[in-house]
């Protein structure tokens, strides 16, 4: 058994590894709230810390389709579908803290924050983007769609990943490290896309282009 | 003090008053908190304290205090001219650029509170700031 092709029972076991990991960053602020260990501001603890791993595990999740074609990993898309619900896991709960700890329902002002700050509008929009992408990412889902159709909605992920990081950048309040690593990471992972695209489109001009040659020497072929 | 490696600001941290906000017996030069003396975390060995200002302005372990005949760019100024003022007065009816300052959570309490004006000192110091337009003067 290589790395490339492993069987059904290990893939169980790295999603089922996955899954408890991806729960860390919960566990973590479920402990350091009832130990009261999560600083003066717990709340702004909360929100900041769902909200980064909403980002993290958006990219994380763009980080699979070149990974896999990278390395001939085919296991790896069986992780993509958990992992990009992760993201949304960590977006509700990111959410919930806004609408519940932070703003306690008050309404007015959270359609006055929507409307009139910037970092707030689009974080929202992502938010909203990514709901149905999560209702979308189930086996009957997708064969009610149709591969392509499920294809093209899901590519909206781009755009929330897109909306996400600048949200994070447009809201803090000097420093622009963590934002701007993010960022960089986004473009690879965009860029690494585009590079393959075009790869791909070269290589499908070229074939073309062989089979034409490749006709002409034996018109016979062509039938 | 921890942080002051990173360019975030410009260092090291300035802070300015005006002579009449300075004077005020609310402005504290001190050395304690909570009755025990000042831990290095919140300032030591001497901080000001300027209740009715944003925290910003409550400048902690000072080592250098000078009088100047212009008003001072503070390190904040200089980091954000458009989000940060000089005076930095608590006032909930003017927005920061980015969010808003009309509402606080204490520490310890789950909800918020309508924050006021002047952070509850405006019977002491509204009156230094009388006919100054406070959108213009942040």
């Amino acid at each position: 058994m290589s790395i490339k092709s492993i069987n059904n029972r290990t893939q169980g076991w790295i999603k089922a590894v996955t899954f408890l990991v991806a729960l860390i960053p919960l566990i973590k602020l479920l402990v350091g709230t009832y130990l009261d260990d999560l600083g003066a501001n717990p709340i702004e603890k909360i929100t900041h810390v769902t909200g980064y791993w909403t980002l993290a595990f958006l990219l994380i999740t763009l980080t699979i389709t070149p990974l896999k074609r990278l390395s001939g990993w085919l296991w790896l898309m069986r992780l993509r579908r958990m992992l990009g619900l992760f993201a949304f896991f960590y977006a509700v709960l990111h959410f919930s803290t806004y609408l519940v700890l932070d703003q306690f329902f008050d309404w007015d002002n959270i359609v006055k924050d929507i409307v009139k700050r910037p970092y707030i509008t689009i974080g929202f929009s992502a938010f909203v983007l990514l709901i149905p992408l999560a209702m979308t990412s189930n086996d009957a889902m997708i064969r009610r769609l149709g591969g392509k159709r499920w294809k093209t909605l899901h590519s909206v992920i781009y755009l929330c990943a897109i909306a996400g990081v600048v949200h994070f950048c447009w809201l803090v309040k000097k420093d622009l490290t963590i934002p701007i690593i993010f960022s960089i990471l986004l473009g690879l992972l965009l860029g690494v896309r585009f590079f393959f695209r075009i790869l791909d489109a070269r290589k499908r001009k070229l074939n073309a282009h062989r089979l034409a040659q490749h006709q002409k020497k034996s018109p016979t072929l062509i039938l | 003090m921890p942080g002051q490696k990173t360019s975030v600001l410009e260092w090291p941290y300035r802070e300015g008053l005006r002579m009449d906000e300075a004077m005020l017996p609310l402005t504290l030069l001190t050395l304690g908190l909570y009755g025990e003396v000042l831990p290095n975390q919140n300032g030591a060995p001497i901080r000001i304290v300027t209740p009715w200002k944003y925290g910003f302005k409550s400048a902690k372990s000072i080592v250098k205090i000078l009088f100047v005949d212009k008003q001072p760019v503070t390190s904040w100024m200089k980091a954000g001219p458009s989000e940060y003022g000089f005076y930095a007065n608590v006032n909930p009816e003017v927005d920061h650029p980015r969010w808003s300052q009309a509402k606080e959570r204490r520490i310890g309490e789950f909800l918020k509170r309508k924050t006021l004006m002047f952070n509850g000192y405006a019977e002491t110091v509204a009156s230094l700031y009388a006919g100054m337009d406070l959108k213009q003067n942040y």
